[in-house]
């Protein structure tokens, strides 16, 4: 059976945004994974304190599982280095003085482009270290969220990038929608596809302290219930083209993985189709 | 992979090959082992070969039961897998320091057809000591130049 033929990414086809700025996102996590060619040697590695210029914080090895963690914070969110046979994960995410507030708010980094700057420039060292070893396929992930008073409220913002879904805003709850819409590149020729995986919800968050005896169980106390807006993102190259994309390859393929993702946190996973046939 | 689900099948994997480390292998015939092995590759996929891999990559299991391992793995048509057993196939003939488990890895890249291990066979004959070993590369490199046979599997998450 011949393959479909991929519509290729076009900047001219963007649709006008949902949000009038990627900043209406808070960036929870950012992530960067790399699947290595099989010639990788698997161990410890000291790319961390290389990139960073500090001491790691936590080095967390476990040799008999060929895991490798290296973890520390910096300049407002914790960066960790995360290496396993076949993947290597740089993570941008909260700092441990957030994990310890006690009735803190939504665990954030900060603002998605300030995220966005911050774990770039440290990829950005590892790429001109060349300390990224060849890859047979990269992945950009994040998840992202938006604060809202309620699940209501969450739900009719969902609505506006998901326009292809009707949600009853009101009577709804448990809502999850995940969507994979594949487009080629424009690297590498144009044959080579990547995969946009969107994962959107509306989360609920409390807490509540309790007093616990040996016959009897109490709250005590109750927070308001919080909610956000949560979308999860996964770009990535296709499983079936191998590269291998060498380290200098490397680099301009992640940045167009991230403008994807920023793409479908502006317009949503349908943008440019779903705006063109609503102009007609 | 759900760690409970991982924990299982880490305790599945140290039992199969403390069953091979008891079991004489004879070339080319099916053994308990083997049968265990494809078993739970067929019941956990790509799950039950990430759990295989540390085992492997770190030479926790003896080397002639490894070979024997990677023997059966590529020659397993369990399509989703085939990515990765490949690619533990190409890792561990260019980096194990065993004899037995490149035999290993080489006889079941062999099975697999992927025209796509081309260039780790390459490097690996490059780099080879044994004259038997580089000869057997050989062999499977023209026999990949000449099929050039590529089956492909598809994984659209990197979670």
């Amino acid at each position: 059976m011949p393959k479909k033929k991929l519509p290729p990414i076009s900047s001219k086809k963007v649709a006008p945004a949902v949000v009038k700025s990627i900043d209406e996102w808070q960036a929870a996590a950012l992530r960067f994974t790399g699947f290595p060619v099989p010639s990788f040697p698997i161990g410890e590695v000291d790319w961390w304190q290389k990139v960073t210029g500090v001491d790691v914080e936590l080095r967390t090895s476990q040799p008999k599982k060929a895991l490798f963690q290296d973890e520390g914070n910096l300049e407002g969110g914790r960066l960790t280095l995360k290496l396993e046979p076949m993947r290597i994960d740089w993570i941008l995410a909260q700092t441990d003085a957030q994990d310890h507030e006690v009735g803190s708010d939504f665990k954030t980094v900060t603002l998605f482009s300030a995220a966005q700057e911050l774990f770039l420039k440290y990829l950005s060292q590892w790429f001109q270290l060349n300390l990224c070893p060849p890859l047979r396929r990269l992945a950009f992930g994040a998840i992202l969220l938006h604060p809202v008073s309620d699940r209501r409220t969450g739900y009719e913002r969902m609505s506006k990038f998901l326009p292809a879904v009707t949600i009853d805003p009101q009577g709804s709850s448990d809502f999850v929608y995940q969507i994979n819409r594949p487009r080629a590149s424009t690297l590498v020729g144009g044959e080579y596809r990547i995969n946009r995986l969107s994962k959107w919800l509306v989360l609920t968050q409390g807490m509540r302290g309790i007093q616990v005896g040996p016959d009897f169980v109490h709250v005590v106390s109750e927070d308001k219930a919080k909610f956000e807006c949560r979308l999860e993102l996964d770009i990535n190259t296709a499983a079936d083209f191998e590269g291998p994309f060498s380290g200098e390859k490397v680099p301009g393929m992640f940045d167009e993985l991230v403008k994807l993702g920023r793409e479908i946190a502006l317009s949503g996973p349908y943008g440019a189709r779903r705006s063109s046939r609503a102009r007609q | 992979m759900p760690s409970a689900l991982g924990g299982r099948i880490d305790d599945l994997v140290r039992s199969c090959f403390a069953l091979g480390k008891e079991e004489r292998f004879e070339d080319g015939m099916e053994s308990n082992f083997s049968r265990t092995l494809l078993s739970l590759l067929n019941k956990y996929g790509s799950n039950f070969v990430h759990s295989l891999m540390p085992l492997l990559v770190t030479k926790r299991v003896n080397a002639e039961v490894a070979g024997e391992a990677l023997r059966w793995l590529g020659a397993s048509k369990h399509s989703s897998s085939h990515s990765s057993r490949r690619w533990l196939l190409e890792h561990l003939l260019l980096n194990s320091s065993s004899p037995h488990v490149r035999d290993g890895a080489i006889l079941g890249l062999s099975f697999m057809h992927d025209a796509s291990a081309i260039p780790s066979l390459k490097s690996a004959i490059e780099k080879e000591p044994y004259q038997e070993l580089k000869r057997d590369i050989g062999q499977v490199l023209s026999q990949l130049e000449s099929k050039s046979q590529c089956p492909s599997s598809s994984e659209k998450s990197v979670r």
